[in-house]
C-alpha cells in the first residue's frame, strides 16, 4: 500500500439525507468517531423542513465543507442522487466534488476518517465505497 | 510487550485494556492512514487493515483480548509505535477519548470563560470543531439566526451549546 497522498486542506464531507435528523446523526457520529477535525455538513430535509432532500442546502453544503482539498458527497437513497446530479449539473468546478456510491453510515465514517488522516478526495471517495464491501459481524 | 522489527518491517502486541469501540478505531485509523507502511490489526486470529475503521471495528476486539499491529513499508517501526501507544491510551477506561467524550456532554456545568454564557437550541447544520446551529432560539440575540456554538448534546436532530 502507499501513502495516500497528502493535499493541501483537508476534504470536505456534505451528508445529503432525506431526513435532517439522519443527517446530522449520521455527521455527529463521523465527528466523533474521526475526532473531530473534518468539516461534515449535514444538508438534510426540504427547505420547509419535511422529509426530502433540498438542492439548496446541498449548494451551501458545497460551499461551506470547501476549503481548497475538495468535497465527498455522500447521498442516501435515490432521489438524492437526482438532487446532487443535478446541482453537479451546474457546479463550475467539478472535479473539485465527488459523488461517492456508498453506504451511507459507514461510508460517512470512512470517508471522515480518511480526510482526517490526510487523504486527498480521491482517497475519501474511495474509502466510502470500499465500505459496502466490510462486513460488520 | 517490546516490538519485533526489523529495518521495514515491525510488530507489536499488546492487550486491551478496553473494547476496541468506534471512536478508538477512528483514532487507530487516522494515525495509521498518517504513515506510507502497511498497517494492519490482528485479533483472534483476524486481520483488518489499520487504515480502514470500518475493518478495525470488524474485528469486535475487546477488553483483555490481546491484539498485534504489524507494519510493512520505510516507516514500519515509527507505525507500530504509534498504534500501539494509541491501543493503549484509547481503550483504557477514562482514557483519552472518553475523556473528551465526557466533555462534550456537560459544558453546562462548565462554559468556557471567554464565551457568552447562553444556551441555545437549534437544527444542526456544521459539526467540526464548532457546531453550526441554524435557527437558533434562546438568548445571545441568536432567535432565527445561524451561530456557531459549542455543541453540547444532539438530541433528536437538535443541537444544543454555548455561543463560542
Amino acid at each position: 500500500m502507499t501513502a495516500q497522498p497528502m493535499s493541501t486542506g483537508i476534504v470536505g464531507i456534505v451528508l445529503v439525507s432525506h431526513s435532517a435528523e439522519l443527517a446530522a446523526g449520521a455527521a455527529h457520529l463521523a465527528a466523533q468517531v474521526s475526532g473531530g477535525t473534518v468539516t461534515i455538513i449535514a444538508a438534510g430535509g426540504t427547505d420547509e423542513g419535511d422529509l426530502g432532500t433540498s438542492a439548496a442546502k446541498v449548494v451551501r453544503g458545497l460551499s461551506e465543507a470547501e476549503s481548497g482539498a475538495g468535497v465527498v458527497v455522500l447521498p442516501d437513497l435515490g432521489s438524492a442522487v437526482l438532487t446532487v446530479r443535478a446541482v453537479l449539473e451546474d457546479h463550475a468546478d467539478a472535479e473539485s466534488v465527488l459523488l461517492a456510491d456508498a453506504p451511507f453510515v459507514e461510508g460517512a465514517v470512512a470517508a471522515t476518517v480518511t480526510a482526517a488522516a490526510g487523504g486527498d478526495i480521491k482517497a475519501v471517495a474511495a474509502a466510502a465505497e470500499e465500505a459496502r464491501h466490510v462486513r460488520k459481524l | 510487550m517490546s516490538a519485533s522489527c526489523e529495518q521495514e518491517s515491525c510488530e507489536q502486541g499488546i492487550t486491551l485494556s478496553g473494547d476496541l469501540h468506534a471512536r478508538p478505531a477512528g483514532a487507530l485509523a487516522v494515525a495509521a492512514g498518517r504513515f506510507a507502511s502497511a498497517v494492519s490489526v490482528t485479533a483472534g486470529g483476524q486481520s483488518a487493515d489499520a487504515k480502514s475503521v470500518l475493518g478495525v471495528m470488524g474485528l469486535g476486539a475487546t477488553s483483555g483480548q490481546h491484539v498485534t499491529v504489524s507494519a510493512a513499508g520505510p516507516d514500519a517501526q515509527e507505525a507500530v509505535a504509534a498504534l500501539i501507544a494509541i491501543l493503549g491510551e484509547a481503550t483504557k477506561v477514562g482514557g483519552l477519548l472518553r475523556n473528551q467524550a465526557g466533555r462534550r456532554s456537560a459544558p453546562a456545568a462548565h462554559p468556557p470563560a471567554t464565551a457568552e454564557t447562553c444556551h441555545l437550541t437549534g437544527t444542526l447544520v456544521r459539526y467540526s470543531t464548532f457546531a453550526v446551529l441554524a435557527g437558533a432560539e434562546g438568548g445571545c440575540g441568536g432567535v432565527g439566526v445561524r451561530r456557531r456554538c459549542r455543541l453540547d448534546r444532539l438530541v433528536v436532530g437538535r443541537a444544543v451549546g454555548w455561543c463560542g
